[in-house]
């Protein structure tokens, strides 16, 4: 190839698929097997990341509790939009997480969530946001959540039935979580620039 | 009429007006003759914590280490209990004995109300302690049908609020106080007649300090004419120059200038509209009118507010109210009508508004965040606040909490949601899961096999049994395991101690 086009091609708005270059470093998981496979090396910050749980329950938060004790260091705080349980305040305190700092929303109806998840997103001051879909949402919906994460300088999760992975999501990352005995199975279906990969996470009974 | 498309630039306000309290009056020794009238309220202790309920009630005072009855009700007078005796003593006496601690900011509350209720007679109540009020009456005393008129007027409408008041009237607040606190309804209306109106008061019903009380004890005085008959000069040996510039004041020889009350600011305005209309996009350049008139009054007495009212005046019915609330108050007009844009989105009115109305919540002084060299550490606090107010204003106030845990072993009570943020007092515990259910679902058991959902559970850990809250009637006896599910969730189940049923009561997510 010539130097000149080579150098072309070196510019950081150019995206080659494979090229790790090209993506924005991530937040570390906490989990190196899942690093490995999440582009940029960690969580991609500023993006919507879909999160398919088989159910609830199987360690879906604690996949996210190294990254999200990161988000929370500089003092800033969390959302959880429209949860499907109560988030139990002794259990983030004992998961290193200020319970003080975490926003537990729950809107009176499921359409209200989504506009609560959009403004925690665009108000710029939270270091995570996880918000619940339990309905099924239509593609403008979600186009919006997707544009709303890439002002956000933070995390966005956004959780959704396992029913959903069969249409098609503005999400940059797309994840399937299944249980198993000695941990949970990370199918990745989506990622810009990846091909998808699987794979499993023990997860630390500890940690849990 | 035909109503115009849209409707023309709102005027500024023409009918603004901040309702502030009177000036402060000064009282002093060359002005004419004065009148005040004491109000003691032998009963606001008891008012402020104890029900109306006629069982044997008690108020007592701790200062660490002991507790004593400062107040009681007539049914534990009867049983024998004074106030100044020891809990344990009361108890002896009367073993069901509801009693309860001192409330003094309710106190203090209650005493706020009366005297905010008393400025109908006149402009100038004085909190003078805890449980008197002060009114200067000179000047108004005639419009109540005189002295004993208002002294009647005054005992009447108290009662018919629910409090035993003691009404007295002399030219001096100190001579009005003593005749009002050893409960004589006296009425003294030259200063020339206080030397022998006073002289019957016991010394003892008077609020002197302690050792004070114990001196007269010593020296056998009981009366305060046995105190007048004293030479002066004996007296400031003994009691020191205090004592004689009571005296002084009681008699009206040294002014005794009293601060009043001042009522609270509010900021209360109206804007008519010009033609009637029920589209709330029409309204909102005169709604943002009356919230820049709104915060420039608080920028002129540096102050801010938390809540207002939006009022809508219609034709034919009553008026709709829109309260809006922030959690952080502010001055910047453009944060109130974002806030009420967002609540009048969700709002339907019921008929064409004519005119607008805004009424503010109590002034409260404005402090804003100390600067910070680095910018960000200080400003997050404040716009989480901001957040969540704005997230309140469409979802309802109930709709977002900040987590908070709390010190008490049993689950459904270790954890709270609070408006602000507040600190947490955890207790150390076996691991608990991040998913609670609000309501513990039931565990059916079949063929010795647990089951949920037609899922067999096997359990992992456990028990951890707790066993708390015999205090408040909801106690609870129980043994926590962990579980797996044949599904791979893992939850947190508990067995009931003694009936022996199975619930889940949250997820390890």
């Amino acid at each position: 190839m010539k130097p000149a086009l080579e150098a072309l091609l070196q510019h950081p708005s150019i995206f080659r698929p494979g090229d790790d270059r090209s993506q924005p470093p991530g937040l570390a998981s906490g989990w190196p097997a899942l690093d490995a496979v999440l582009p940029g090396g960690g969580w991609p910050q500023r993006a919507l990341i879909e999160l398919l749980p088989a159910g609830a329950g199987i360690g879906e938060l604690s996949l996210l509790l190294p990254a999200l004790r990161e988000a929370m260091t500089a003092g800033q705080g969390m959302a959880l939009v429209h949860p499907p349980y109560v988030p139990y305040a002794p259990a983030l305190q004992q998961a290193g997480l200020d319970p003080a700092q975490v926003l537990f929303i729950q809107p009176p109806q499921a359409r209200d969530g989504v506009w609560a998840m959009e403004a925690c997103l665009r108000s710029g001051i939270l270091g995570a946001v996880l918000g619940w879909l339990e309905q099924p949402v239509t593609q403008p919906v979600l186009r919006r959540l997707a544009l709303a994460a890439e002002l956000h300088d933070g995390l966005a999760f956004v959780f959704r039935p396992m029913a959903a992975a069969e249409q098609p999501s503005p999400a940059a990352l797309r994840m399937a979580l299944a249980p198993r005995p000695d941990g949970l199975q990370v199918t990745v279906l989506k990622c810009r620039g990846r091909p998808p990969r699987s794979v499993l996470v023990a997860l630390d009974p500890h940690d849990v | 009429m035909a109503l115009p498309s849209s409707l023309p630039k709102p005027r500024p306000l023409a009918g603004l007006r901040l309702v502030a309290p009177c000036a402060a009056e000064q009282e002093s020794a060359t002005e004419p003759q004065r009148l005040w009238c004491a109000l003691h309220f032998p009963h606001l202790v008891l008012a402020a914590c104890a029900d109306t309920k006629d069982i044997p009630q008690a108020v007592i005072e701790t200062d660490g280490t002991h507790a004593q009855l400062v107040a009681c009700n007539a049914a534990a007078q009867r049983a024998g209990v004074q106030p100044g005796m020891r809990v344990a003593a009361a108890l002896a006496l009367i073993p069901e004995l509801a009693i309860h601690t001192r409330d003094m900011a309710r106190e203090a509350h209650l005493l706020d109300q009366l005297a905010a209720w008393s400025e109908k007679f006149t402009p100038t109540v004085c909190v003078s302690s805890p449980d008197m009020l002060l009114l200067e009456v000179a000047g108004s005393a005639h419009l109540f049908g005189g002295a004993q008129g208002l002294q009647q007027r005054a005992r009447e409408g108290l009662q018919a609020l629910g409090h035993a008041t003691c009404v007295a009237l002399a030219p001096t607040p100190v001579a009005a106080e003593w005749f009002a606190r050893s409960g004589r309804e006296t009425v003294v209306m030259h200063a020339a007649q206080l030397p022998a109106a006073l002289g019957a008061l016991p010394l003892a019903a008077l609020s002197w300090p302690a050792v004070w009380c114990a001196r007269f004890e010593q020296l056998g005085l009981r009366t305060v004419r046995d105190l007048f008959r004293l030479p002066r000069d004996g007296l400031a040996r003994r009691f020191g120059p205090e004592l004689l510039r009571t005296w002084d004041r009681v008699l009206g020889n040294l002014p005794d200038p009293r601060k009043p009350r001042q009522a609270p600011l509010r900021f209360s305005a109206r804007q008519e509209l010009p033609a009637e209309t029920a589209d709330t996009a029409q309204m909102l350049p005169y709604i943002s009118c009356l919230f820049e008139a709104l915060c420039a009054g608080l920028r002129r007495h540096d102050a801010t507010t938390g809540n207002v009212v939006l009022g809508f005046r219609h034709l034919k019915r009553a008026e709709t109210q829109l309260p809006l609330g922030l959690l952080a108050p502010t001055r910047d007009p453009a944060r109130w009508r974002q806030l009420a844009q967002q609540a009048l989105q969700k709002r339907v009115l019921p008929e064409a508004v004519t005119e607008l109305t805004l009424t503010s919540g109590a002034f409260l002084r404005h402090a804003p965040p100390p600067a910070d060299l680095f910018e960000r550490a200080g400003r997050s606090g404040e716009d989480l606040a901001a957040l969540m107010d704005k997230l309140r204003a469409r979802l309802g106030r109930r709709a977002i909490a900040r987590l908070r845990v709390l010190a008490d072993h049993r689950p459904e009570f270790a954890w709270q949601g609070s408006s602000r943020a507040q600190r947490s007092t955890p207790i150390m515990t076996a691991p608990r899961p991040l998913w609670l259910l609000e309501q513990a679902q039931c565990v059916r058991v079949h063929a010795q096999q647990l089951r949920l959902q037609g899922k067999t559970l096997t359990l992992l850990d456990g028990p951890e049994r707790i066993e708390s809250g015999w205090w408040d009637e909801r106690d609870l006896a129980r043994d926590y395991y962990t579980a797996r599910s044949t599904d791979g969730r893992r939850l947190w189940l508990y067995r009931e101690r003694g009936a022996g049923r199975w619930f889940v009561h949250g997820l390890f997510a």
